[in-house]
């Protein structure tokens, strides 16, 4: 059944393939639909006439991801991968790590349905707090530990505007946690003054013929004035165990996001509130039993930007946002551990002005001041459920003294909530470019703050009363100091190719200290561990029936006594390569679109501790192929109906963690009915 | 939600001595007591005297015992009541009785642990003080009778469990009667990581009686 599925996912790929070379030559579209039209930021709309007139630096288009200031990606003192929202929607993704895959040197491991680990630059393993996610510039971690709850981001992946992939340290520009890189989301923008709307369905069935849903709406509409947009989605997931004899608790998520702007005489205010929520088996973290969890995710924000301001003052914003979380079980008597009970919040507030002393020179100066308050009944009950406050001041510049160098530096110190120690993070960059080739090299520090758990955690056995973990609050901030050297080019129209070379050195990481059963705790690893890696990017674009990309990214760190962190793998697998190749396009004067993909990744191990008690266990996850085809349809221009079919596979067949709840992602295959109008 | 906004505004301004800011709490080894000292001479024997009431009246307390030191590396300090006791008392040959083991079990805040004694010897029952040397002692006819002992204590948490053997130190027993047993302890292991000193006071209902064999 599987491998039968399997042919017929490759079957359509080629197909589909076929399909696109045979149209390699039609007219390009005299009319692309609102949301593909060309705009600040997008750099895969431009037909391939448009490509042909402009410099790598315009091709490459601009991004706020690496330094919070938009810029051309090309000078951009950072890695970074774009995806617009045409290479999201044809990707298939129905999640966003799903998509990450197909992103240079995203490592993705599925936990459980709808639950995912993702790393860059070497920091796999158990750990999820590696990277900073963001949405329209609200963190998505968590402040209980920094992890992302991937399936209560409030925004499904085709209503995403664009996504930015930045790898290596960048705690300079994002404080805490941007340890390894920064995933900033964008919800869609509308263009125009016209409202512009759509509703869709996509049903369909996985390998074992289980129901897989999905429904959504968006509602956009852009005026002068006043920008205002809606987004809800809904998915449904039947969930079973691997023996596939029984079901589990369905996994069942909605959302509800809303922005608001409005173009004011002083700038611009920006208002976004969401609502998510998530429910699933337990089974995903560590409880034995199957236990309907929900959670609950509510953020908001409030962000003003000044328009430019006169003289050397460039602009002045300011932001309030908050971040309200909650995880609950049915039952209070299972067996093993969750995070059942832990209540969250956050605030934030900030402010940063830009000057602009001379027409070559920028700088920004912030600061932001963070509230947090966590219940959770792990967490020592001295301190649980207290107010605390974390600090956060930076400063940086971008200086061009010339058309064809650009050097950028930035610091930032940080007081994280949880541990009230100063963590200073910096970055300096210099960028030579031309036309058609760009130089980087860069030298960068971050930091991850502990963990509420690792710091102020106590579990108790409720049996026992025994203390079985205990935080130690006189941890030290987990570092990392990285540098890398990359190279950017443009041999000719439409292609680009581009190589990155990166050591980072991991210092002060947290392990958790077993060996003495008498007090179960945390400590930082003595000594250091070094990683070296690189990555190969490349894209060509045919026509607009044909886009091609491909990557490769290769991580290997530098193998040490006593292997007890969680990070890239063993000593017997102490290397990881991801890989990619993904073409799409789009035929009949773009009524019809395709996108094909696949995403591979070597064999991980990893030393993971698991279970309260903890034991230590080594965790083998095989090597792994995710396969991806969609094909959409316009049914035509005066019936704005799109139909779509997606099949996703994943390769081999099994789970890719050993948590009791993790299940077979196999293979899936949708169809879909979308109706748009602008 | 306005509550929270209210203590952004008020942490804001006072964020230095209004709120917290990283974590600033004790292992739970700060919140025992050492009660073999001087000092704690009259909380230790409250205890003893709580702890032997509720044993003449439902047998539900086995004992107490505090100890401080190192234990795998750890500093460690506590005090508790015993969940259980027991010992192997002898009768030997002449009709006398001599006490061949004892064994507690307690719970420390982060671990379970087993104290065992063995080779204890002295006269039961005996008010006199029959200090012991913890030490290697062949298996023969006098080890109940001669100054050697052996200590050995079992730590387990969860699923977990280590032993340690101590490999010198003293044992000062001060009370021996049939159910009832006292002392203090100073024990050293083969690693300067275990090395812990305390006081114990046990009962036991039943006793196990062994006769000696010829």
């Amino acid at each position: 059944m599987t491998w039968r599925q399997s042919l017929a996912a490759a079957l359509l790929a080629l197909a589909s393939l076929s399909l696109a070379r045979a149209h390699a030559q039609e007219p390009l579209p005299d009319e692309l639909p609102a949301e593909e039209s060309s705009h600040e930021g997008a750099i895969e709309d431009e037909s391939l006439e448009d490509l042909l007139g402009l410099e790598l630096e315009d091709r490459m288009g601009t991004t706020s991801a690496v330094s919070r200031t938009e810029e051309d990606v090309l000078s951009a003192p950072a890695s970074v991968t774009t995806l617009d929202s045409r290479a999201v929607r044809l990707s298939g993704a129905r999640t966003i790590p799903e998509l990450l895959r197909l992103v240079t040197g995203v490592q993705v491991q599925r936990v459980a349905p709808g639950s995912y680990l993702v790393a860059m630059r070497g920091a796999g393993g158990i750990t999820g707090n590696n990277v900073v996610v963001m949405l329209d510039g609200m963190p998505l971690n968590s402040p209980v530990d920094g992890s992302i709850d991937w399936s209560t981001v409030p925004i499904h992946p085709r209503d995403l505007e664009r996504v930015d992939v930045v790898r290596g340290p960048v705690s300079s520009i994002y404080g805490a946690n941007a340890y390894t890189g920064v995933i900033q989301l964008v919800s869609y923008r509308g263009f125009g003054t016209v409202p512009q709307g759509a509703v869709r369905v996509d049903v369909g069935v996985d390998t074992a013929g289980h129901p897989v849903t999905d429904l959504a709406g968006v509602y956009s509409q852009a005026g002068d004035r006043f920008q205002r947009a809606v987004f809800a989605h809904a998915s449904y997931d039947a969930v079973f165990s691997d023996s596939e004899s029984s079901a589990l608790e369905p996994r069942v998520s909605g959302a509800l996001l809303a922005r608001l702007g409005a173009t004011l005489t002083a700038g611009q205010l920006d208002f976004e509130v969401s609502g998510s929520m998530a429910s699933g088996s337990s089974l995903e973290h560590l409880v034995l039993e199957d236990i309907a969890e929900r959670r609950l995710l509510g953020m908001a924000q409030l962000r003003f930007t000044s328009r430019d301001l006169p003289g050397a003052l460039g602009t002045i914003g300011a932001f309030a946002r908050t971040q309200l979380r909650s995880i609950q079980t049915d039952r209070l008597d299972y067996l093993g551990f969750s995070y059942d009970g832990t209540r969250s919040a956050r605030t934030t507030v900030g402010s940063e002005v830009t000057l602009v002393p001379h027409e070559t020179l920028t700088g920004t100066f912030g600061a932001q001041f963070d509230l947090d308050r966590v219940t959770a009944p792990y967490i020592h009950p001295d301190e649980n459920g207290d107010f605390r406050t974390g600090w956060g001041f930076y400063g940086r510049f971008a200086w061009d003294p010339t058309d064809r160098w650009s050097l950028t530096g930035a610091l930032r110190g940080d007081i994280p909530p949880m541990t009230g120690e100063l963590a200073f993070s910096y970055r300096g960059s210099l960028v030579y470019h031309t036309d058609d080739l760009a130089i980087r090299l860069v030298g960068a520090s971050a930091f991850r703050a502990p963990t509420y758990v690792e710091v102020g955690g106590r579990f108790v056995d409720p049996r026992s009363g025994l203390i079985l973990l205990e935080g130690r609050p006189q941890l030290q901030n987990p570092a990392n100091d990285g540098g890398e050297i990359a190279l950017t080019l443009s041999p000719r129209a439409g292609l680009r190719l581009g190589a990155t070379a990166w050591v980072g050195h991991m210092r002060n990481l947290v392990i958790e200290d077993f060996a003495p059963i008498v007090r179960r705790t945390f400590v930082n690893e003595a000594g250091s561990r070094w990683f070296v890696g690189g990555d190969a990017e490349a894209e060509y674009k045919y026509s607009d029936v044909l886009q091609l990309s491909a990557f490769v990214s290769y991580t290997y760190f530098v193998p040490r006594d006593a292997m007890r962190t969680p990070t890239v793998g063993t000593e017997g697998i102490n290397a990881s390569v991801l890989a990619g190749v993904i073409a799409r396009g789009a035929l009949r004067s773009d009524r019809m679109r395709y996108g094909l993909s696949v995403a591979l990744a070597t064999g991980r191990e990893y030393l993971m501790f698991a279970g309260v008690p903890t034991s230590i266990l080594t965790e083998s996850i095989d090597p792994s192929i995710q396969l991806s085809a969609t094909l959409e349809h316009e049914l035509g221009r005066s019936l704005p109906i799109w139909l779509s079919l997606r099949v996703q596979s994943n390769l081999p067949q099994q789970a890719e963690s050993p948590l009791p709840g993790a299940s077979v992602a196999g293979t899936s295959f949708l169809v879909g009915v979308e109706h748009r109008r602008n | 939600m306005h509550r929270l906004l209210a203590a952004v505004i008020a942490c804001a301004a006072i964020s230095s001595s209004g709120c917290t800011s990283g974590f600033d709490t004790e292992s739970a080894f700060s919140e025992e007591a050492y009660l073999c000292n001087t000092e704690s001479a009259a909380e230790w024997q409250a205890a003893v005297d709580t702890c032997r009431d509720a044993f003449e009246r439902d047998e539900s307390c086995r004992g107490v015992v505090s100890f401080q030191g190192e234990l795998q590396g750890v500093d460690v300090v506590m005090d508790a009541t015993l969940e259980a006791a027991s010992f192997q008392n002898i009768v030997r040959t002449d009709l006398t009785v001599t006490r061949s083991e004892v064994s507690m079990v307690g719970f420390a805040p982060y671990f379970g642990f087993e104290l065992t004694l063995d080779s204890v010897g002295g006269v039961v029952p005996s008010e006199s003080p029959w200090p012991l040397v913890i030490g290697p002692t062949p298996d023969r006819p006098l080890r109940h009778v001669d100054a050697f002992a052996q200590a050995a204590m079992r730590l387990s948490a969860g699923t977990d469990s280590a032993d340690l053997n101590f490999a010198s130190g003293t044992v000062d027993v001060e009370l021996q009667e049939v159910n009832e047993i006292a002392g203090r302890f100073a024990l050293r292991g083969f690693s300067e990581s275990n090395d812990i000193e305390g006081c114990f006071h046990a009962f036991d209902p039943e006793p196990e009686m062994r006769f000696e064999g010829p």
